[in-house]
């Protein structure tokens, strides 16, 4: 019923190293990325994000063109593999999805006659720039957006970890709005534990309850903020995860699946916070349009 | 033991949350109803009555929020009812000579003005369509005065149901409540009381087949290649699937119903018995809902408006359903049927367990690392029970590092506020519901007003005052 899942198979570093071809090929920084998105010690979109274009900087930096080869082709090639070898690791997120077609644009316009040097340094700065404009400041926007919303009284309620939601919190905390939280967590990862630690670790009151309680809190709630993986995606990655209760596997018929990802249908949603500004979701393909003519950097 | 020291164990049982299992609940108290009718002395059907109802009471209050409880005991006063009726009904007419049709029934008026100039007598038959029209109705208008009067009677609920003239005992016509108790301590004892008995057995008996009835039914309800969802254990709700197993093929997803997750348990035994079974987190519901043909589960009460009260989780999976058009079919047995209803249901019929469920204490303190030394070790937790309904858990080993009352000054001064919520049930409303299966037959939502009038006498609803203002702090 679920074959068209992506299964679950656990990574490990010698697993890697003899069923996949391009581990071995990879840059250590690269293949150091990979593990940590495989064990779950990264996560979230724009975490991700960022420590995959950490690690190609890297990359870039340490790259040397072969003798007789370009460097536009020769560099896009290792960072394909470098890509094929994440993908192996754990599906992209679409944040990731859009800073490679970026990265590979800049590299696929880099001049053969320009210096190896100055390419490379080039390619290096509109990395930075890159982290710079789309997630930093983009981040700081969707905070500041954000933060118009939260006002004195209200309850917010948040589901599991979001850094953005996290900091939105903090800002309203510190700009002085005087607000409750509630955070809601599920298994299996129960990242809401981690927000609920931050929260109480700057002093702003929190209520933490599963999943299943949600009928009972959801009367006081004034607000809820969610963090998206994506927007406009339909039905995420997903992945079929094997149980820490090993005893399971002796039942012929019994399965587990564990999904990453929900389809939030966009009615329900009433907002979405952007860097460009607070938009309805209907806004969204207008959003999408304004990007796509937006001149590359 | 005398039936007090059966109640108060019984009673300190329910306190101690010793017993939890709905069914045992409500076998237990029937059983204590059947020990209250044949060990003590009644002289009539409404000595009887009163008693069953004061014991019954007792044994509610020792755990408002199971509504099981008060079923049973509203089921054997109704049943008491009906035999006392019975018995008027069978009684000669008084008038003699006047033994022919007409006068029998000219004497027996109108059900409905019955019902509005002597409650008493229609105490045990409640109005309703179908015999509504079975009698012919006198002219009678009630004015407003007479009708809050009656109202008032009603409420009051004192039917003086005349004594049967059995073989050897006098009738003369005891109509005063004094003196029949008077009567009771020595004197006669009430014919009916047998067949109530009887009718106890029958009712312990059915409580012992109400999964098995529920089960019979399965075929009816599931078909083959269909995805079925179910939520956390249960056991009607195991034996149903088991049972539908037998003839069909189909798949089964299980939600493991955190924080108890009894879905562990639920899919390892479907698996056991040989039905597909896939086990799934809680947050995932949503995502599978558009792959799932029913969604079948169980309930913890049946309010009288047809909404559930079931573990905590149901509406998300009820919510769910909803949006992608999937049936939901509730199997609950008929003791569970409440005539109660959901005032605001998220607190009344409610129940919070212990935060340590959710989340470990050392995960709380650590964030609050200046004051760990004293949090951990000093009465000012910073975990509480927000709004805790029951006084008396006492759930969990945790109980030493969190206590019950809001966080105390000191803690409030130097740590944010926490609190972490555990409510024991969900109130899932009758829209969101398709169908109750049921020991006796599958019934809409629409239709539980019916069965209500079936199983339980009107005046019983409330059991007693003190009850009510329990159940509705």
């Amino acid at each position: 019923m679920f074959a068209h899942l992506p299964p679950y198979k656990s990574v490990t570093l010698d697993k890697l190293l003899l069923e996949s071809e391009a581990a071995s090929k990879v840059h250590p920084a690269v293949l150091r990325l990979g593990l940590k998105y495989a064990g779950g010690a990264v996560v979230g979109a724009n975490a991700r994000c960022l420590a995959m274009l950490r690690a190609f900087s890297e990359v870039i930096e340490d790259y040397a063109t072969p003798e007789g080869k370009v460097l536009s082709r020769d560099l896009a090639a290792q960072l394909n593999t470098a890509i094929q070898f994440l993908v192996e690791c754990r599906p992209l997120s679409v944040s990731m999805g859009n800073a490679i077609k970026f990265l590979k644009l800049q590299v696929s316009k880099v001049d053969p006659s320009t210096p190896e040097a100055e390419a490379k340094q080039t390619l290096l700065d509109k990395v930075e720039r890159f982290i710079e404009e789309k997630i930093v400041f983009a981040s700081r926007e969707v905070v500041a957006n954000a933060a118009t919303k939260v006002e004195n009284g209200d309850v917010i309620l948040t589901y599991a970890h979001s850094a953005v939601i996290f900091d939105l919190l903090l800002h309203a905390h510190k700009a002085g709005v005087r607000f409750k939280t509630i955070v809601v967590d599920g298994r299996p990862h129960c990242e809401g534990r981690k927000l609920l630690r931050k929260l109480l670790h700057h002093g702003i009151p929190a209520t933490y309850c599963l999943l299943n309680s949600l009928s009972y809190v959801i009367q006081e709630v004034t607000k809820t903020f969610l963090g998206a993986s994506a927007v406009m995606s339909n039905g995420g990655p997903s992945r079929i995860a094997s149980s820490p209760l090993s005893a399971w596997s002796d039942l012929p018929y019994l399965g587990l699946l564990n999904v990453m990802y929900d389809a939030m249908p966009s009615d329900l949603v009433t907002l979405i916070v952007t860097e460009l500004g607070i938009i309805p979701p209907t806004s969204v393909p207008v959003i999408l349009r304004e990007y796509r003519q937006d001149p590359p950097l | 033991m005398s039936l007090a020291d059966e109640v108060d164990v019984f009673c300190g049982q329910l306190r101690a949350r010793q017993v939890q299992e709905p069914l045992l609940t409500a076998k237990r108290t029937a059983y204590l109803m059947r020990l209250l009718t044949t060990t003590k002395r009644h002289g009539d059907a409404q000595a009887l009555l009163d008693d069953v109802r004061s014991w019954g009471t007792k044994i509610q209050m020792a755990k408002p929020s199971e509504l099981a409880i008060g079923n049973i005991i509203r089921r054997v006063l109704h049943i008491i009812r009906e035999e006392a009726q019975q018995e008027l009904e069978a009684a000669p007419p008084e008038v003699p000579g006047g033994g022919t049709e007409s006068t029998v029934r000219a004497k027996r008026q109108g059900l409905l003005s019955k019902a509005l100039q002597h409650p008493s007598l229609t105490a045990a038959r409640a109005l309703s369509l179908h015999n509504l029209l079975d009698f012919s109705l006198p002219p009678y208008s009630p004015t407003s005065a007479e009708a809050a009067a009656v109202a008032e009677a009603v409420s009051k609920q004192t039917p003086s149901i005349p004594e049967t003239p059995g073989p050897g005992i006098v009738n003369d016509a005891l109509s005063d409540t004094g003196r029949r108790r008077k009567s009771s301590r020595s004197g006669p004892v009430w014919q009916g009381k047998s067949a109530v008995i009887e009718q106890l057995n029958e009712l312990i008996d059915e409580l012992d087949e109400i999964a098995v009835a529920i089960a019979q039914q399965a075929h009816e309800h599931i078909h083959a290649n269909e995805v079925i969802l179910t939520f956390g254990v249960s056991e009607t709700t195991l034996l149903f699937l088991k049972e539908a197993g037998k003839k069909r093929s189909f798949q089964v997803i299980v939600a493991e119903a955190a924080p108890g997750y009894g879905g562990h348990s639920m899919a390892a035994e479907l698996a056991k018995a040989g039905l597909h079974t896939t086990a799934i987190a809680d947050s995932a519901i949503f995502a599978l809902m558009a792959r799932v043909n029913k969604v079948v589960l169980g309930a913890r009460a049946l309010l009288a408006n047809g909404g559930i009260m079931a573990e905590t989780g149901t509406q998300l999976v009820a919510l769910a359903a909803k949006r992608h058009a999937v049936p939901l079919v509730v199997l609950v047995g008929l003791y569970k049927l409440s005539p109660l209803f959901p005032h605001d249901p998220t607190v009344t019929f409610n129940d919070f367990k212990s935060p340590a469920d959710i989340i470990d204490f050392d995960v709380m303190a650590e964030p609050l690392e200046p004051d760990l030394a004293e949090a951990s070790t000093s009465s000012s937790a910073l975990m509480t029970h927000s709004q805790m309904t029951d006084t008396q858990s006492t759930d969990g080993a945790d109980l030493s590092n969190i206590p019950r009352e809001a966080v105390s000054a000191t803690a409030a001064s130097s740590a944010p506020e926490v609190h972490v919520l555990n409510p024991a049930f969900d109130y899932v409303p009758p829209e969101l519901i398709s169908l109750f299966v049921t020991d006796t037959g599958g019934y809409t939502p629409s239709y539980v007003y019916r069965l209500l009038s079936e199983y339980y006498a009107r005046e019983d609803y409330g059991l007693s005052k003190e009850l009510m203002d329990a159940l509705v702090r």
